[in-house]
């Protein structure tokens, strides 16, 4: 009997099973393989690091814009409410802070400062920056290499798609190899969502090292040239973040609540601003609203 | 009523700050900003260790169309879920013929006007379980025929309700430059033992006209007007009304501390 | 003698001349009764802006010279809130082309 292929259809089975097992196992060792080159920087970092660039390497572009949050509010600049952030002035002078003093110019939230920093044409110099100097990286090569393995795995899943097609149409059970073929088409789809995820910046071995000694200041016996940069509420919220600045309840009021609330303002007459009235409402003039 | 000391407006914006701003002794609140059922947490916290009034800003009491209850009942639920000893509006209309100014304007000075408003004061009165006060505003506009100073007025107002006022120096300062009162012969013209408490607030000159802004700092000459004030009467209080710009704390704070001094406590 | 539905009605003309373009009722100072209109109109156009920074954000510096004409021809009245106050110029800019028409929105695209 003619096999298609000259291979019997229980043999392809276990053949496509191993394929399957073979490139799983070279995407993941490409993978790791470029995330490991990725994070070896030929330029030694010499020079002190910035509030801002160990708040980059903790944690992203939300954490340098929270930086600069903390330091405006800690110099009595941004005023915290329950419900909002509002800058008193006056403008100051780092790019950070008057970015986000210029966006909270009306009341404001984190959230919202966050966002409009994030992709923000000085937040992008600014990683461009920490990539030249070789602290981070968005790793180009995790990137070809989730390519090939997305290729890789497409293949496959065409080579299978081929023998079911031929199979059916030579009248031949298809079962298990449609079962198999579901798992394909899953994991093509998964390296190409996971591929296009990648180009995401990540600290190179430098900048974790950079980041490792900013963390270790004040601790017993370590001294550090550029402790003084990190004193404050700024350093403290660089690398813990807002939760670590040093006021309580003013720390509950500056982190994001965790389930979405979008309280719109004046859709709620609950407290201070306007059933009616902004600014000026308050016994300046009737509202009647 | 028991002595009040220093106020500030409170405001949501500012909910933080005032509960650790130093030298705040109480809060008033704009009324229409609460639902007695769920006061704001930060308010509720405050109340345990200050006073907090109510204050109203659309009763229209002024007005001659009829008085919308509801919004004195809302006034009355706020005053008693804040356990406040005083609430208090505007002897003002914002209303008539269906349309709604958004602003404090004056009525005419007139027995009739009087009339008018003495009536929805005692409305109001039955209904608000409290004291209640009423405020003098600052107009750009003056009523023609005219029967009463503004300082008669206001003590007819109290002899015939047996309402409390608030006196708004900041109000009184506008319209001496914008109508050319007299400032002096108001403060002696009220009857100071029905002083609840007295109004401060911030403003600008902007065109040949003072605007009450509530959003400027308090200027030298109401000061002074305070100061005159306190020669008549020791208030019972003093509030200052930040509603806009809001400053750092330190300068609020500094605000306070300049009433504190204009009244000399 | 002046009853109370005369005053009732001289106040509702007031309104009107301060805010819809009304004439001006005997007995008042023009020019004063225009900055009083001013004021009213600014604190009216400042709350607009502070509850819909959207619009503000869209129409930059029309937003006083359209809302100045918007609320002239169509005043405020008692009964709706500031919101709805807003959303009716809201339509009113759709309406004139002044703002583009909102897209539709999936429910799940928020």
């Amino acid at each position: 009997m003619n096999e298609p292929w000259g291979i019997s259809g229980p043999d392809f089975i276990k053949l496509y099973i191993a394929l399957l097992v073979a490139v799983a196992l070279t995407r993941a060792i490409l993978t790791a393989v470029a995330r490991h080159r990725a994070k070896q920087v030929s330029t030694p970092y010499a020079g002190t690091p910035t509030v801002y660039q160990c708040a980059y390497l903790a944690g992203g572009p939300d954490r340098v814009t929270d930086t600069a949050i903390a330091t405006l509010v800690e110099r009595g600049q941004l005023r915290v409410s329950s419900r909002s952030l509002t800058w008193t002035g006056p403008i100051p002078a780092d790019p950070f802070e008057r970015a986000v003093a210029a966006s909270a110019q009306r009341g404001t939230t984190t959230a919202s400062i966050r966002s409009s920093m994030r992709n923000s044409d000085l937040m992008r110099a600014f990683a461009t920056d920490l990539e030249n100097r070789g602290l981070i990286t968005t790793a180009p090569g995790v990137r070809q290499a989730k390519t090939i393995g997305f290729l890789l795995q497409l293949v496959v899943f065409v080579v299978g798609l081929a023998r079911l097609v031929n199979g059916a149409m030579l009248g031949r059970s298809i079962g298990y190899l449609a079962g198999l073929l579901v798992l394909a088409g899953f994991l093509t789809v998964a390296a190409l969502v996971g591929r296009n995820k990648a180009g995401r910046w990540q600290p190179t071995t430098t900048g974790n090292q950079v980041l490792g000694q900013a963390r270790s200041y004040g601790a017993p016996g370590v001294a550090l040239p550029y402790g003084a940069l990190l004193a404050g509420a700024a350093g403290a919220v660089a690398l813990g973040g807002l939760a670590m600045y040093p006021d309580d309840e003013l720390s509950s009021a500056l982190m994001p609540p965790v389930t979405r609330s979008s309280w719109s303002s004046g859709s709620s007459c609950s407290s201070g601003s306007s059933c009616g009235g902004g600014g000026g409402c308050g016994g300046g003039g009737g509202c009647g609203g | 009523m028991a002595e009040l000391g220093i106020g500030i407006g409170w405001r949501d914006e500012l909910d933080l700050s005032i509960a650790r701003l130093p030298g705040v002794d109480w809060v008033e609140v704009v009324a229409e900003n609460l639902h007695a059922e769920h006061l704001p947490e930060t308010l509720e916290t405050l109340r345990q260790r200050m006073p907090v009034l109510p204050h109203a800003v659309s009763l229209s009491l002024g007005g001659a169309e009829p008085l919308d209850t509801a919004r004195v009942v809302h006034l009355a639920e706020v005053a008693r879920a804040l356990d406040a000893p005083l609430a208090s509006d505007h002897v003002c209309f914002v209303r008539a013929g269906g349309l709604d100014s958004g602003h404090l304007l004056p009525v005419p000075r007139t027995r009739e006007a009087l009339d008018v408003l003495v009536a929805n004061v005692r409305l109001t009165q039955s209904i608000v379980e409290c004291e209640f006060a009423l405020e003098n505003i600052a107009a750009v506009l003056e009523w023609p025929d005219a029967e009463l100073t503004e300082e008669q007025f206001l003590t007819e107002l109290t002899e015939r309700t047996g309402c409390k006022l608030i006196i708004d120096v900041a109000n009184l300062y506008a319209n001496a430059r914008n109508l050319g009162t007299d400032p002096v012969k108001f403060l002696d013209g009220i009857p100071w033992e029905r002083l609840a408490y007295v109004h401060m607030a911030g403003g600008v000159e902007r065109g040949g006209v003072y605007h009450d802004t509530h959003a400027h700092p308090v200027v030298p000459e109401v000061l002074d007007l305070l100061a005159e004030l306190r020669h008549r009467v020791e208030p019972p209080g003093v509030l200052l009304e930040r509603d806009d710009d809001y400053p750092p704390d330190s300068e609020l704070a500094a605000e306070l501390a300049a009433l504190r001094a204009a009244v000399k406590w | 003698m002046v009853s109370r539905e005369d005053l009732a009605s001289r106040q509702a003309e007031l309104l009107h001349a301060l805010l819809a373009r009304g004439p001006v009722p005997a007995g008042f100072d023009e020019a004063r009764l225009h900055v009083e209109a001013d004021v009213l109109r600014r604190k009216r156009t400042r709350l607009i802006a502070y509850l819909r920074p959207d619009l503000e954000e869209a129409l930059g510096d029309r937003f006083a010279p359209l809302f100045a004409e918007f609320t002239a021809g169509q005043p405020k009245t008692d009964t709706i809130r500031t919101h709805a106050y807003a959303d009716e110029f809201t339509t009113w800019l759709v309406d004139r082309g002044d703002l583009p028409r909102p897209k539709r929105r999936f429910p799940w695209r928020r």
